[in-house]
């Protein structure tokens, strides 16, 4: 079965996003990168836009899908929430373009509230995912591994302690807890307490 | 946030909460704001740690398609209908058909000498039959006069062509049936010996063979003869032939 059949079936497709299989994200990648180019190629955006809208559209709909803010139905109405999640990033990045050239302020386009704190809490989400990066490559060693073999991986926390020579998974859930306040301590968020 | 509820918020997202246990929590976060809060800033944190593992599978992801030429960064250009082949069929259909029809007017267009030769060319009129060519021409001449010229030329071609008078008679006859080159041929043999005195039947010959050259076209030839024509003052066509000159050359 080849991989547009496959994903043809929207409960197929919406799992496989969930579960991070290459290949559904492949399939997604393709279809909304050819579905939304025209669009910002036409409305002054280039290539590099295309993908930074492509890649922030593909996070946020799998965080939507994850905490089920977005469920199932038909493979075209997943489509068109991810395009218009997409649509509205590049509304965004076009405005932090338009924001750093000196305008008139007479001409400068007026932006509702509601759409004002949707963005900038976007905008905050996508900050804190940049902060979280380097975050982790500053965190020790052990702690790093720790998050990168539990959310990047997947293991669990039994294999997780075996990995890393911890006496056993309570032990193991307890360091990564430590690792998570320390990377938040970095990132400048709120602590977690013991 | 406590261990605790880190723990319990985690087993829930792994799904590996039991029934009792998940629906105990969920009832509490629909009471507990600040449980629901603390749950909203554990999805956010857990998902900006996961967003880093996705975005490098997304930028591996490009990478790979890029390199397959998947992406492409042109914008869409927009489908044009194909055409209907049915369609093209037809209208090909109709442009060789018009063409050809063109091509066939343009090449059956009368051209210069002929339109002289139509404004001109009139059939001999009886007036000027009367000459002395001998009376086994008349039924001929008279099968002539009235229209029958294929019966005129039977007529004609049983004579011998040594008279100049036949020669004439089948040039004229041949020429009102449209055998162009055949009247020509006659109407040349009838000239081929001028007399010395001025001869009828060598002047109509001289005229007609000047309207068979224009009706096939010839009008360096027909006006060779129509020049001839025209300087001479006892010739019974002058005037034809001076008009037919000056019609050849004012369209020149």
């Amino acid at each position: 079965m080849n991989v547009q059949n496959q994903y043809a079936d929207q409960q197929i497709f919406y799992q496989s996003l969930l579960a991070g299989h290459d290949l559904a994200f492949e399939y997604l990648y393709k279809k909304l990168y050819h579905q939304i180019t025209g669009y910002i190629l036409a409305s002054g955006g280039d290539r590099y836009d295309v993908k930074a809208v492509v890649h922030e559209a593909i996070i946020s709909l799998v965080f939507n899908l994850k905490n089920e803010k977005y469920e199932w139905r038909e493979e075209t109405e997943l489509m068109t929430y991810v395009t218009s999640i997409a649509r509205n990033k590049w509304s965004e990045i076009r405005r932090q373009k338009i924001r750093h050239v000196p305008l008139d302020l007479n001409t400068m386009p007026v932006i509702s509230d509601d759409f004002q704190q949707i963005a900038a809490r976007e905008q905050d989400l996508e900050q804190r995912q940049l902060s979280v990066e380097k975050g982790l490559a500053l965190l020790g060693e052990k702690c790093r591994q720790a998050i990168e073999l539990y959310y990047f991986q997947k293991k669990t926390m039994q294999e997780i302690a075996a990995l890393l020579g911890w006496a056993n998974e309570d032990v193991a859930k307890k360091e990564k807890y430590r690792c998570l306040q320390r990377l938040r301590k970095r990132v400048g968020l709120s602590n977690w307490t013991d | 946030m406590t261990f605790a509820h880190f723990d319990q918020f985690e087993a829930y997202t792994e799904n590996a909460l039991s029934e009792a246990d998940c629906k105990a929590l969920e009832r509490q976060l629909a009471i507990d704001a600040t449980l629901r809060a603390e749950m909203d800033d554990y999805r956010q944190f857990r998902h900006s740690i996961e967003s880093v593992a996705l975005r490098q599978q997304l930028d591996r992801i490009h990478t790979q398609l890029d390199w397959q030429s998947e992406l492409d960064n042109r914008p869409p250009i927009p489908r044009q209908p194909r055409p209907n082949r049915v369609r093209l069929i037809w209208a090909g259909a109709v442009l060789v058909v018009l063409l050809v029809g063109f091509g066939l007017y343009w090449t059956t267009l009368p051209t210069l000498a002929e339109k002289t030769y139509t404004s001109i060319y009139r059939p001999e009129p009886s007036i000027r039959g009367a000459n002395g060519c001998g009376p086994e021409l008349a039924p001929g001449i008279r099968a002539y006069r009235m229209g029958n010229y294929l019966q005129a030329v039977n007529q004609f071609d049983q004579l011998s062509s040594s008279n100049p008078c036949v020669l004439y008679y089948r040039g004229i006859a041949n020429l009102a049936l449209d055998k162009t080159r055949m009247a020509i041929s006659q109407l040349e043999q009838a000239i081929a010996h001028p007399p010395t005195v001025p001869d009828l039947t060598f002047q109509k010959s001289q005229w007609y063979l000047a309207l068979a050259y224009l009706k096939a076209n010839q009008p360096d030839n027909a006006r060779q003869y129509l020049r001839t024509i025209a300087q001479q003052a006892d010739n019974p066509f002058q005037s034809e032939a001076q008009c037919a000159l000056t019609e050849l050359d004012h369209a020149r």
